[in-house]
């Protein structure tokens, strides 16, 4: 049984389990999260936004320098690849003629107006990276994409590697930048109704299977997965699903279900359920131990 | 319970050097390039306008590494099972792949912003207008061979598919599954990942010598040229393997990840991370250095990979670095980035089965710090038993597995 001594999350202001949430997710603070303060430049709001998570979810946990470094997976599930508007404006701008993309503007002005930056800000698994420079995090690491099962699949690789004894201490999360014109673009062809109610936010939970004298905040058990790929070029039927989040919060609402679930103190055990837009269908069990942090 | 082995039964590859796995590897065997001027789009004054691309592939949809895998992955499946396979219900059969980032279209962005814009109607074309999700594939090759296992998908750069590789490995080592399709896709030679990579420097300007512009461990090596394709193995437990007569082409037995915790863009000067993954790959297959018989190296060319990946195979190898053999398949088919891993793992499950080691081509004059025994001018003739097939990724994620021969 996988359990969870810390965790932590990046959502809007008052977003909680059942609570209407503003739309847009603060700029994260990262403040204290950072090891080097210059390293931010690199960083999208998606990193921003997991290293936070993250970073509560160590400290909570009191994961020791030496135990970050040699102990410790990181297991993170990212959605859609977003891209920040200032530099899509600028790749537009500067490639467009006569209403059509033009190639030698592409690779004259556009080129060079580009941040270079712009390629590491870009990568969907540069969260992974943050998350390790700035905790000191040596692996084991997964990192996958687009959708919730992928979050179980994180919880079921975490699992087989502290069982294995690969690593004693597994960081868990998922982090999903959806008020960006690419992920709403993709959530317009895929769940139109979603749209408004998207945030972005950010989850992770440390797990382990000895906790030793830690606080165990909750027990995740009877994990369970099956598949039956759907077609992509078809339209997703709304699942019917109940959500225990009044928000759209993508691939990372199953991992916010817990934390948020944990944020408030609850003490009930449910058995968490999803099915996502590629057939993937899984289940949990979580059993809170009650009490806030 | 005794863990159990796990064999390679299948191949497939889309390469800029052959479209099927004999024709890859006689190519890799005679030292041929992949490179030329870039095709898919006209890269103006871009400073890098040449790649490795795959040739005579035509396919259905925009994102042409869709297309790949799903060539590569038929060939696989039909080498291991045979021609219009799939699978039953009662086998646990899945799929571990990586994948690279999602192809955007600036046309598309231009022409939505244009007066009386509409969307395609058809919701096939919008799951491919401005945006292609990298994982329709996956799907696509579910349905095709009735995969019923969760799949694994892997987005760890340059790193994707070896990890794929190594986690199907594991889950039909541990017994999660009975079969795994384990390989990866990608292409980059688009406008938006050719202008990303060409801004921070990291891919070669020799436009006009493409064929020797891939110059890994050399002195003169000056960045990386871009490639493209897929590559997909077909990894089964041992003893069903047997059981079904199937043909066993290798094995893999190791697998290991890490992280270098040290910089966005270059690795740990201490080679700490990919040190670290071999390692770790070594101790997964239970082998000590000393039984590596050769060394499939990440071997980008680029002027920082270079010589620290020389340094973690020296840390690896100790004395026996300067005697083991070490290959770059870059220097041939150029950066599959995510694709690279399995493409790479392809080519060395046939230096195992043909006995020859390929060298690294446009290798003339050894860097300093790329000291290690390079296989240059020809093929090495060489009895491999356990090989170390290493990929580094941007943001310092590191995998390497152990590939052996069937008798080993």
């Amino acid at each position: 049984m996988l359990k969870a001594i810390g965790f932590g999350h990046c959502v809007p202001e008052g977003m909680t389990l059942l609570t209407v949430p503003a739309r847009r997710t603060p700029e994260p603070d990262l403040g204290s999260c950072l090891s080097d303060r210059k390293a931010a430049k690199f960083m999208s709001k998606q990193d921003k936004l997991a290293l936070v998570a993250a970073t509560q979810a160590v400290r909570m946990a009191g994961l020791s320098e030496d135990e970050r470094r040699n102990k410790t997976g990181i297991y993170l599930a990212v959605g859609v690849l977003p891209f920040e508007e200032s530099h899509l404006e600028s790749l537009y701008e500067h490639s467009r003629k006569d209403g059509r993309f033009d190639l030698h503007r592409f690779s004259t002005d556009a080129f060079n107006a580009m941040n270079p930056l712009l390629t590491f800000k870009c990568l969907p698994n540069m969260p992974v990276f943050h998350i390790s420079y700035h905790l000191g995090v040596h692996g084991r690491y997964y990192v996958t994409y687009p959708g919730s099962g992928q979050w179980f699949d994180c919880l079921r690789q975490a699992g087989e590697d502290l069982r294995a004894g690969l690593v004693n201490y597994a960081v868990v999360g998922a982090v999903a930048d959806q008020n960006n014109l690419l992920v709403e673009h993709h959530l317009r062809r895929t769940h139109p109704a979603a749209l408004g109610k998207h945030v972005d936010a950010a989850s992770a939970l440390v797990l382990t299977l000895e906790p030793g004298s830690r606080r165990v905040f909750a027990e995740l058990s009877e994990l369970t997965s099956s598949y039956e790929p759907l077609d992509p070029f078809e339209p997703v039927a709304e699942s019917g699903q109940e959500s225990r989040l009044s928000a759209e919060a993508g691939v990372a609402a199953p991992s916010l279900e817990v934390t948020l679930s944990l944020e408030a103190g609850l003490a009930d055990g449910w058995l968490q359920q999803t099915r996502d837009d590629a057939g993937i269908s899984s289940s949990q069990r979580v059993n809170l131990r009650g009490g806030s942090r | 319970m005794k863990a159990r082995r796990v064999v390679v039964t299948g191949l497939g590859v889309i390469t800029p050097i052959g479209n099927s796995v004999s024709d890859f590897a006689d190519a890799l065997f005679a030292g041929k390039s992949g490179a030329g001027r870039i095709t898919r789009f006209d890269p103006c004054e871009l400073p890098t306008r040449i790649a490795c691309e795959v040739k005579n592939v035509s396919g259905e949809f925009r994102d042409v590494k869709i297309t790949f895998a799903q060539l590569a992955a038929r060939q696989a499946i039909r080498q291991a099972f045979g021609e219009g396979h799939r699978f039953s219900a009662d086998a646990r059969a899945g799929m571990s792949v990586g994948l690279g980032l999602e192809l955007f279209s600036m046309d598309d962005l231009v022409a939505s912003r244009e007066p009386g814009f509409e969307e395609p109607p058809a919701h096939r074309d919008r799951m491919t207008f401005l945006n292609t999700p990298s994982d329709l594939c996956v799907h696509l090759i579910g349905r095709e061979f009735a995969l019923n296992q969760p799949p694994m998908i892997h987005i760890s750069a340059c790193a994707a598919s070896t990890d794929a590789l190594g986690a199907a490995f594991e889950a039909v080592r541990s017994g999660r599954w009975d079969v795994a399709l384990a390989g990866g896709a990608d292409s980059m030679v688009n406008p938006m990942g050719v202008g990303g990579f060409c801004r921070i420097g990291a891919m070669t300007t020799r436009n006009d010598s493409p064929e020797t512009a891939s110059r890994p461990f050399d002195r003169s090596r000056d960045g990386f040229v871009l490639g493209e394709g897929a590559g997909f193995l077909v990894l089964e437990d041992e003893s069903r393997a047997r059981a079904r007569g199937a043909e066993i082409l290798a094995r893999i037995s190791g697998y290991g990840n890490s992280l270098d915790a040290h910089s966005v863009s270059d690795p740990h000067p201490e080679a700490l991370g990919a040190e670290l993954a071999m390692r770790r790959a070594l101790a997964s297959a239970g082998l000590d250095p000393s039984e590596i018989s050769a060394v499939n190296a990440h071997g980008t060319g680029t002027p920082k990979n270079d010589p620290i990946e020389s340094l973690g195979i020296r840390k690896i190898l100790g004395e026996r670095a300067g005697s083991v053999p070490v290959n770059s398949t870059k220097s041939m088919i150029g950066h599959l980035i995510s694709a690279a891993g399995a493409v790479e793992a392809v080519g060395v499950v046939e230096a195992i089965r043909r006995g020859r080691w390929h060298q690294t081509l446009n290798l003339r004059d050894v860097a300093e710090g790329c000291g290690l025994s390079h296989v240059v001018g020809a093929p090495r003739e060489i009895q491999i038993k356990h090989v170390l097939k290493n990929s580094f990724g941007f943001g310092g994620q590191n995998a390497c597995v152990v590939i052996s021969a069937e008798d080993a």
